[in-house]
């Protein structure tokens, strides 16, 4: 196992010279593009975000959903938008982090975007049906090495966090060749992949937790692991990566943040780096975050482009060590 | 139990339990009956307001939406050749060719009653089948899904017309439009042309509208000469209780279709209404008119797609599984009340469930209600004349093509699916195949790839389970019936036209 | 020719080509597969490669039956009058003139849309669409048209909460 964490320098947006109406900065409501489907936890942090943000910038925020290639449509969108600060992005793990380190034709970098903040972390788990016979990862890795190739695990598309995900565990289990030890079947959605694993249709599956926690409760899901350094309150029996001896499993955590187009005026970024402090103080939004499974999580935009650039270095990493790359 | 169920009255009567429930249907009719704004996004739009309500309103508000949308849908397909909803792209079929002949009101009707019915019993199978359909959502993975849709694809020859040939051309064209995008499996780029409005795949409420809706609108500039025609005035027709009783053979079995369909993840009420559809089809007498205005067309389109409303929730309540896009947003608001839908929900908050299920069984009644307020408001609109209706329902097109995706590309994509439809309507090429293609192309795709993955290439995983064994049974009797009809038992129909005299 | 049959003829032979055009033409390099593939059933083009061979090959019958069809009818027909008068409507004819006219101005509403946003090219096609079936009625058109096209755009905005854009109106409001 090796540590690809490479080291970058901070980068930083370069800034544009500000237009004249940046001062008076929100004039208008602002369009917050969710690009994912309506009812996704993506979808549902936009407008959990949308619901308080109003009181704290002094215009409305309406939520969009431009859903389609894994959030590349609507992250494409907001690259090309007007850096006026009217149109944001809910940016996702999926569409910054994964799918830009997997697929070279993206219409996008991670780094195209002006980062405004950090809103939540969703901590992430591998888990198995109830009626399958793996009680823990050994379990697992013992029976994909009885049988390479026909242990399989679902996710919600390529360039998931389910199938990073997949691929990060086989890789931490000591697999030479990940994409051959156990099948990959993606799904469309992040329900569809809950539900191939929790009815046994696949082996596991690497999710959000908060996409499994009903199927762990309801028992039809057996969680082996959880990724964060501690554990989880809601799974407060899970084992950490960290106590199984795997602290690289570490960097598949889920989170949502708060992005604009590139060169987006400092007026504008203080306005809602400003706003997010505050959201982060509202019991009302840290309420309704907690309840759908995530943690919140407000950071500067300079400390979210470090959390953001090196995951992506991660998984940048695995990704040419294992040749998973997509023309 | 008893203990249980008086709670549960307890905690449904209540005044606010009422209006939710019945507001949310009014808004959810209103919002499907304009095109481009389906149901789905009713449900996602009022999601954030049941934030602060308590748990059983709130959810009583979404499912309304939902019931009241999946109903509204059909006024417009009916009316304007718009469906409100995919899933009332079938509705079309008949419904606008009765509307055409000036029973508009007749076709409403029936389109209302077939809906409630329907939604009556998709309730009470999930208020009692619970436990036993879930148990078959659980068996149903991609073989299984694959050989379902494989059957649900023979329907194409029923809604083909008169030309076989033509249907399954385009039929053909559907499927492989539906293949822009992603590759699901490995993804890579398929006919996207380095366009990021084409790496999500072409959206298909804007084709919907396109394919039906405009050409009709083109199509009217045509009849030149003509006088124009207004439709009769459709409050002298209503369909009445002999129309019911003559389509319920139809509306029933439109009704348990949908129930099973519903049940089973990621299927929806689209093929529904077009399975039960094409059901109807085959064993009516009057086969030889659906397409040209048969009632009982409506009535089996309609049941179809409702009879799902109750069912979808059946994999959400059971297993915690949101089997489409509307569940997974009232899961959403489950998990805002600190709720987790699935075993657990029934044994910690028996009561919330009652309260629901007795919530949800009145809705069928609130639906027959409003929808019968809203007949009487919307069909008026029958009787605008075409030079205004046709012009607005075109602006109206462009505004709900706009707010799928809020984007401009969804507008292009719909014009230019109009045109297309204009001209595979002159050439006699039917489009209710191509938007059947292109709804259960992906799905056939993907669950037939699943399935090879699965089985590591193995084609034996196709007939794995007796689940496929039914869908192949089906399929082969399908297919031969078919045959029988088009070659053998009737010759002249094999060929496009009888040469005269 | 019967013009049912040359409309399937033509039509067949339109699709067939259209077919294998995208088969041999665009799809090499328009649907892309990565190197190894455990299966040829999974690869990405296997799909779209199926789905343009049968089409091709349907519109070929089509085409094929068509002329069948056609040379079996004028063989029958020969003995009595040739110059039978074709009472069948092609499916294209001068009277579609005004068709042409409303599909132009949709596609000139859809090159507006980028520069002047949804609202005013939305009330401009309203109104010529109106006008294009009724020239006698233009305030009617006109009043018309601001009404309907400003009513959706506050439904649109304040109760579905989707901002359609406006475009240069956006300075006044």
């Amino acid at each position: 196992m090796t540590k690809s964490k490479l080291l970058v320098g901070v980068a930083v947006a370069a800034m544009a010279a500000l237009p004249a109406a940046a001062q008076d900065y929100p004039s208008q409501p602002v369009q917050l593009t969710a690009p994912y489907g309506p009812g996704g936890a993506s979808d549902l942090a936009a407008r959990n975000l949308a619901n308080v943000a109003p009181d704290f910038v002094g215009q409305p925020v309406l939520v969009t959903n431009r859903a389609g290639a894994g959030g590349a449509t609507g992250s494409a969108y907001v690259r090309n938008a007007d850096p006026d600060g009217y149109n944001l992005l809910l940016a996702r793990i999926g569409s910054h982090s994964i799918s830009p380190a997997i697929k070279t034709s993206m219409p996008y970098k991670w780094d195209d975007f002006t980062y405004l903040g950090l809103l939540e972390i969703n901590p992430a788990a591998c888990a198995t049906a109830t009626s399958k016979p793996y009680e823990s990862l050994d379990d697992l890795r013992d029976a994909i090495e009885a049988n390479p190739g026909a242990i399989t695990y679902s996710s919600a598309g390529v360039g998931t966090l389910h199938h990073l995900g997949g691929i990060m565990l086989l890789d931490v289990l000591g697999f030479e060749d990940p994409t051959v030890a156990a099948t990959h079947i993606p799904f469309q959605g992040g329900g569809a992949a809950a539900a191939a694993a929790a009815t046994g249709q696949v082996d596991f599956v690497c999710s959000n937790i908060s996409a499994i926690i009903s199927q762990i409760e309801g028992g039809q899901l057996r969680p082996l692991v959880v990724t964060t350094p501690e554990r989880v309150d809601s799974l407060p029996d899970v084992q950490t990566a960290s106590e199984l001896g795997y602290p690289d499993l570490e960097a598949l955590v889920g989170w949502s943040g708060l992005v604009g187009p590139p060169d987006m005026a400092d007026e504008v970024i203080s306005v809602w780096t400003e706003a997010l402090q505050k959201v982060a103080e509202d019991e009302r939004w840290v309420k309704q975050t907690e309840s759908l499974g995530s943690v919140p999580m407000i950071l500067s935009p300079e400390e979210t482009v470090e959390f953001v650039e090196n995951q992506y270095t991660t998984f940048r990493g695995l990704v040419e060590r294992l040749g998973l790359q997509i023309d | 139990m008893i203990e249980n169920i008086s709670d549960a009255f307890i905690l449904f009567l209540n005044v606010y339990n009422l209006v939710a429930l019945a507001g949310g249907i009014a808004i959810g009719v209103i919002v499907g009956a304009i095109p481009g704004m389906t149901s789905t996004m009713a449900v996602a739009l009022t999601l954030p307001f049941t934030f602060t309500l308590p748990p059983v309103t709130g959810i009583l508000l979404l499912l309304g939406v939902y019931k009241g949308g999946v109903y509204g849908g059909s006024i417009p397909a009916i009316l304007v050749r718009a469906p409100g909803t995919p899933a009332a792209s079938c509705s079309v079929l008949d419904g606008y060719p009765l509307a055409q002949k000036g029973q508009a009101g007749k076709a409403l009707d029936m389109a209302l009653y077939a809906s409630c019915f329907a939604d009556l019993v998709s309730n009470l199978s999930l208020i009692l089948l619970v436990g036993y359909l879930a148990a078959l959502v659980t068996s149903f993975g991609p073989p299984e899904n694959f050989t379902l849709i494989f059957f649900s694809l023979t329907i194409i020859a029923s809604v083909s017309g008169e030309s076989l040939l033509r249907g399954f051309i385009s039929a053909g064209a559907g499927l492989l439009l539906a293949t822009v995008g992603l590759d699901l499996i490995y993804g890579t780029d398929r006919f996207t042309f380095g366009n990021a409005n084409l790496l999500g795949g072409l959206a298909f409420i804007p084709l919907l509208i396109g394919l039906f809706a405009i050409p009709e609108i083109l199509n009217g500039y045509a009849r030149r000469g003509a006088p124009e025609k207004v439709p009769a005035d459709p409050s002298g027709t209503r369909a009445t209780f002999a129309d019911f009783r003559r389509c319920f053979r139809s509306i029933f079995r439109g009704s348990l279709i949908g129930v099973v369909l519903g049940a089973i993840p990621g299927i929806g009420g689209a093929p529904s209404a077009f399975v039960s559809y094409s059901e109807a089809m085959r064993r009516s007498p009057n086969r030889k008119n659906f397409g040209k205005g048969e009632l009982e067309g409506v009535a089996a389109a309609e049941a179809g797609n409702n009879g799902v409303a109750g069912s979808t929730m059946i994999p959400l309540l059971a297993l915690g599984i949101p089997g489409d896009v509307i569940t997974a947003v009232i899961l959403g608001a489950f998990m805002v009340h600190g709720l987790r839908p699935g075993p657990m929900l029934f044994e910690q908050n028996i009561d919330l469930i009652y309260a629901l299920f007795i919530g949800i069984s009145i809705s069928s009644l609130f639906l027959l209600i409003i929808g019968k307020a809203a007949i009487r408001m919307f069909r008026h609109i029958a009787s605008i004349p075409m030079r205004y209706l046709y012009p607005i329902v075109m602006v109206l097109c462009v505004f709900g093509a706009y707010a799928v995706n809020n984007s401009f590309f969804d507008i292009y994509v719909m014009v230019a699916f109009g045109i297309l439809g204009f001209i595979m309507m002159r050439m006699q090429v039917p489009s209710a195949p191509f938007l059947i293609a292109f709804i259960l192309g992906p799905m056939l795709e993907d669950s037939f790839r699943q399935s090879l993955l699965l089985s590591q290439g193995s084609l034996t995983i196709f007939v794995r389970s007796w689940i496929t064994w039914i869908f192949w049974t089906l399929t082969f009797l399908s297919v031969a019936l078919m045959l029988r009809r088009h070659i053998i038992g009737n010759p002249e129909e094999a060929l496009p036209e009888v040469p005269k005299g | 020719m019967k013009i049912d049959h040359k409309r399937d003829f033509l039509l067949g032979l339109a699709v067939c080509a259209l077919a294998l055009i995208i088969l041999f033409g665009i799809l090499p390099w328009a649907v892309k597969a990565p190197k190894v593939i455990p299966n040829l059933a999974l690869s990405p083009t296997f799909w779209p490669r199926i789905i343009l061979v049968s089409v091709a090959g349907l519109s070929a019958l089509l085409a094929i039956r068509a002329y069948m069809d056609n040379r079996r009818e004028m063989q029958a027909t020969e003995r009595r009058d040739r110059n039978d008068p074709l009472d069948d409507t092609p499916p294209f004819d001068l009277s579609d003139l005004r068709v042409i006219v409303a599909g132009l101005l949709m596609v000139a509403f859809c090159a507006l849309l980028k520069p002047l946003g949804v609202v005013l090219p939305a009330m401009a096609l309203l109104i010529a669409l109106i006008l294009l079936h009724d020239r006698k009625h233009w305030p009617k058109a006109v009043i018309l048209a601001v009404a309907v096209v400003a009513g959706l755009y506050l439904f649109f905005r304040f109760v579905a909460r989707v901002p359609v854009p406006l475009g240069p109106l956006n300075a006044i409001f």
